[in-house]
């Protein structure tokens, strides 16, 4: 792999890193929690849920809400930019 | 609710009848073993509800298991006699008891009436007619008035969820867990009180970027999460908004449910595995719930 090349998909990558990383974690965590809730839910009529679960289910919805409603908008954001912003060698 | 949901499919698509049938009946035969109704027996200091049907006390949390029955026997024609039985003995004793009493309630726990448990009641007893061609048009017009009159709150429409039997008085404020499942029951019942309380349930809801959720308390009352509600943030409970899928759906309000089922979407999780989705967040109980109200329809409500 030459130089240009590996310059070019490291640019990509830092462009999209941050929203892989965080897909990978949420699919890691959703995996978890299915597991974890064949039985006993998070929100069905108990009156005890297990502190493990909830360690899995916070960051897993606040993970969900964010690749759902704000990933878009940043990724969206960020290809705008990228799309209207003078390259740097335009001079 | 798992044997409800399996007996609505069961009347929706009658070529699942030979699959779900049999499992609807085995199911309501479990939610009728006496080690599951132990919390009431308890509750009545060791009144069984089934040794007591002569008695004045309502037991009225067995409704669940007596619709459960009721629905399995409308769809199951193998449905066992000794259990059909038991079954006619129960709906018999609910049925003088809701004609005697001038609230149109009965008790749940001593002193304490649900209007949700005795709108399951109502359901049990039209559903019993449904399967057995007896005739209980009196006591269901009976309860059906007693509804309007008394349980349901004038100024928001929905009904309180605990009530003194004797006295009708209030206690605990209107709320929208209680008048969701009461709305999913009384469509079983009477539609004229199960589309009352649906337009009163969509009334309090909240809508946000296309995403619905139903106020827990109706206004001018406040109040937390508790058994009924399940957590209440920001106003608005897991439980009311999950109940209100039944009437939503049942009553054609397409908008509502596609925004409430967003909700219950977002926040459910739904795993899909082997052909089969279930809420990751609802565990054994709420997708059992969430199976009954995504099944139901108007082919199970009275006509």
């Amino acid at each position: 792999m030459n130089a240009a090349i590996k310059a070019r998909l490291l640019r990509v990558w830092r462009v999209v890193r941050w929203p892989v990383i965080l897909v990978a974690i949420y699919l890691v965590l959703a995996l978890i929690f299915a597991a974890l809730t064949e039985r006993h839910g998070l929100v069905s009529p108990e009156t005890v849920v297990s502190p493990v679960l909830l360690l899995v289910a916070v960051p897993l919805l606040l993970l969900r809400l964010g690749l759902l409603f704000a990933l878009p908008a940043i990724v969206a954001y960020r290809l705008v930019v990228r799309l209207i912003a003078p390259r740097r060698d335009d001079g | 609710m798992i044997a409800l949901g399996l007996a609505q499919l069961c009347l929706a698509h009658p070529a699942w009848k030979e699959r779900y049938a049999p499992v609807a009946t085995r199911a309501a035969a479990k939610s009728f073993l006496p080690e599951m109704r132990d919390f009431g027996t308890r509750a009545w200091k060791g009144e069984d509800a089934l040794a007591s049907l002569d008695g004045p006390h309502g037991h009225a949390y067995l409704a669940y298991a007596a619709l459960a029955l009721g629905m399995a026997r409308v769809v199951d024609p193998a449905f066992p006699r000794d259990l059909a039985a038991q079954h006619d003995a129960l709906i018999a004793a609910y049925e003088r008891r809701l004609l005697a009493s001038p609230t149109g309630l009965i008790e749940t726990y001593p002193g304490e009436a649900y209007p949700t448990d005795v709108a399951a009641v109502a359901a049990a007893i039209a559903v019993h007619g449904r399967a057995t061609g007896a005739d209980h048009a009196a006591v269901l017009a009976r309860w059906a008035e007693r509804v309007r009159a008394v349980q349901i709150d004038p100024a928001s429409g929905l009904v309180v969820q605990r009530m003194g039997a004797a006295d009708g008085r209030a206690h605990d404020a209107p709320r929208g867990s209680g008048t969701g499942l009461a709305a999913y029951f009384a469509g079983f019942a009477d539609r004229d009180v199960a589309e009352r309380l649906a337009t009163a349930l969509l009334r309090h809801e909240s809508t946000l970027l296309g995403f619905g959720a139903i106020r827990e308390y109706a206004d001018g009352h406040r109040g937390g999460g508790d058994v009924d509600s399940g957590p209440v943030v920001l106003g608005v409970s897991v439980a009311a908004t999950g109940f209100a899928l039944a009437p939503a759906r049942a009553f054609g309000h397409r908008d509502a449910f596609t925004r409430i089922y967003r909700t219950t979407a977002l926040f459910g999780l739904p795993v899909a595995s082997g052909g089969r989705v279930r809420f990751a967040s609802g565990g054994a109980i709420g997708n059992a719930l969430l199976l009954a109200f995504l099944t139901s329809g108007p082919e199970v409500a009275a006509r």
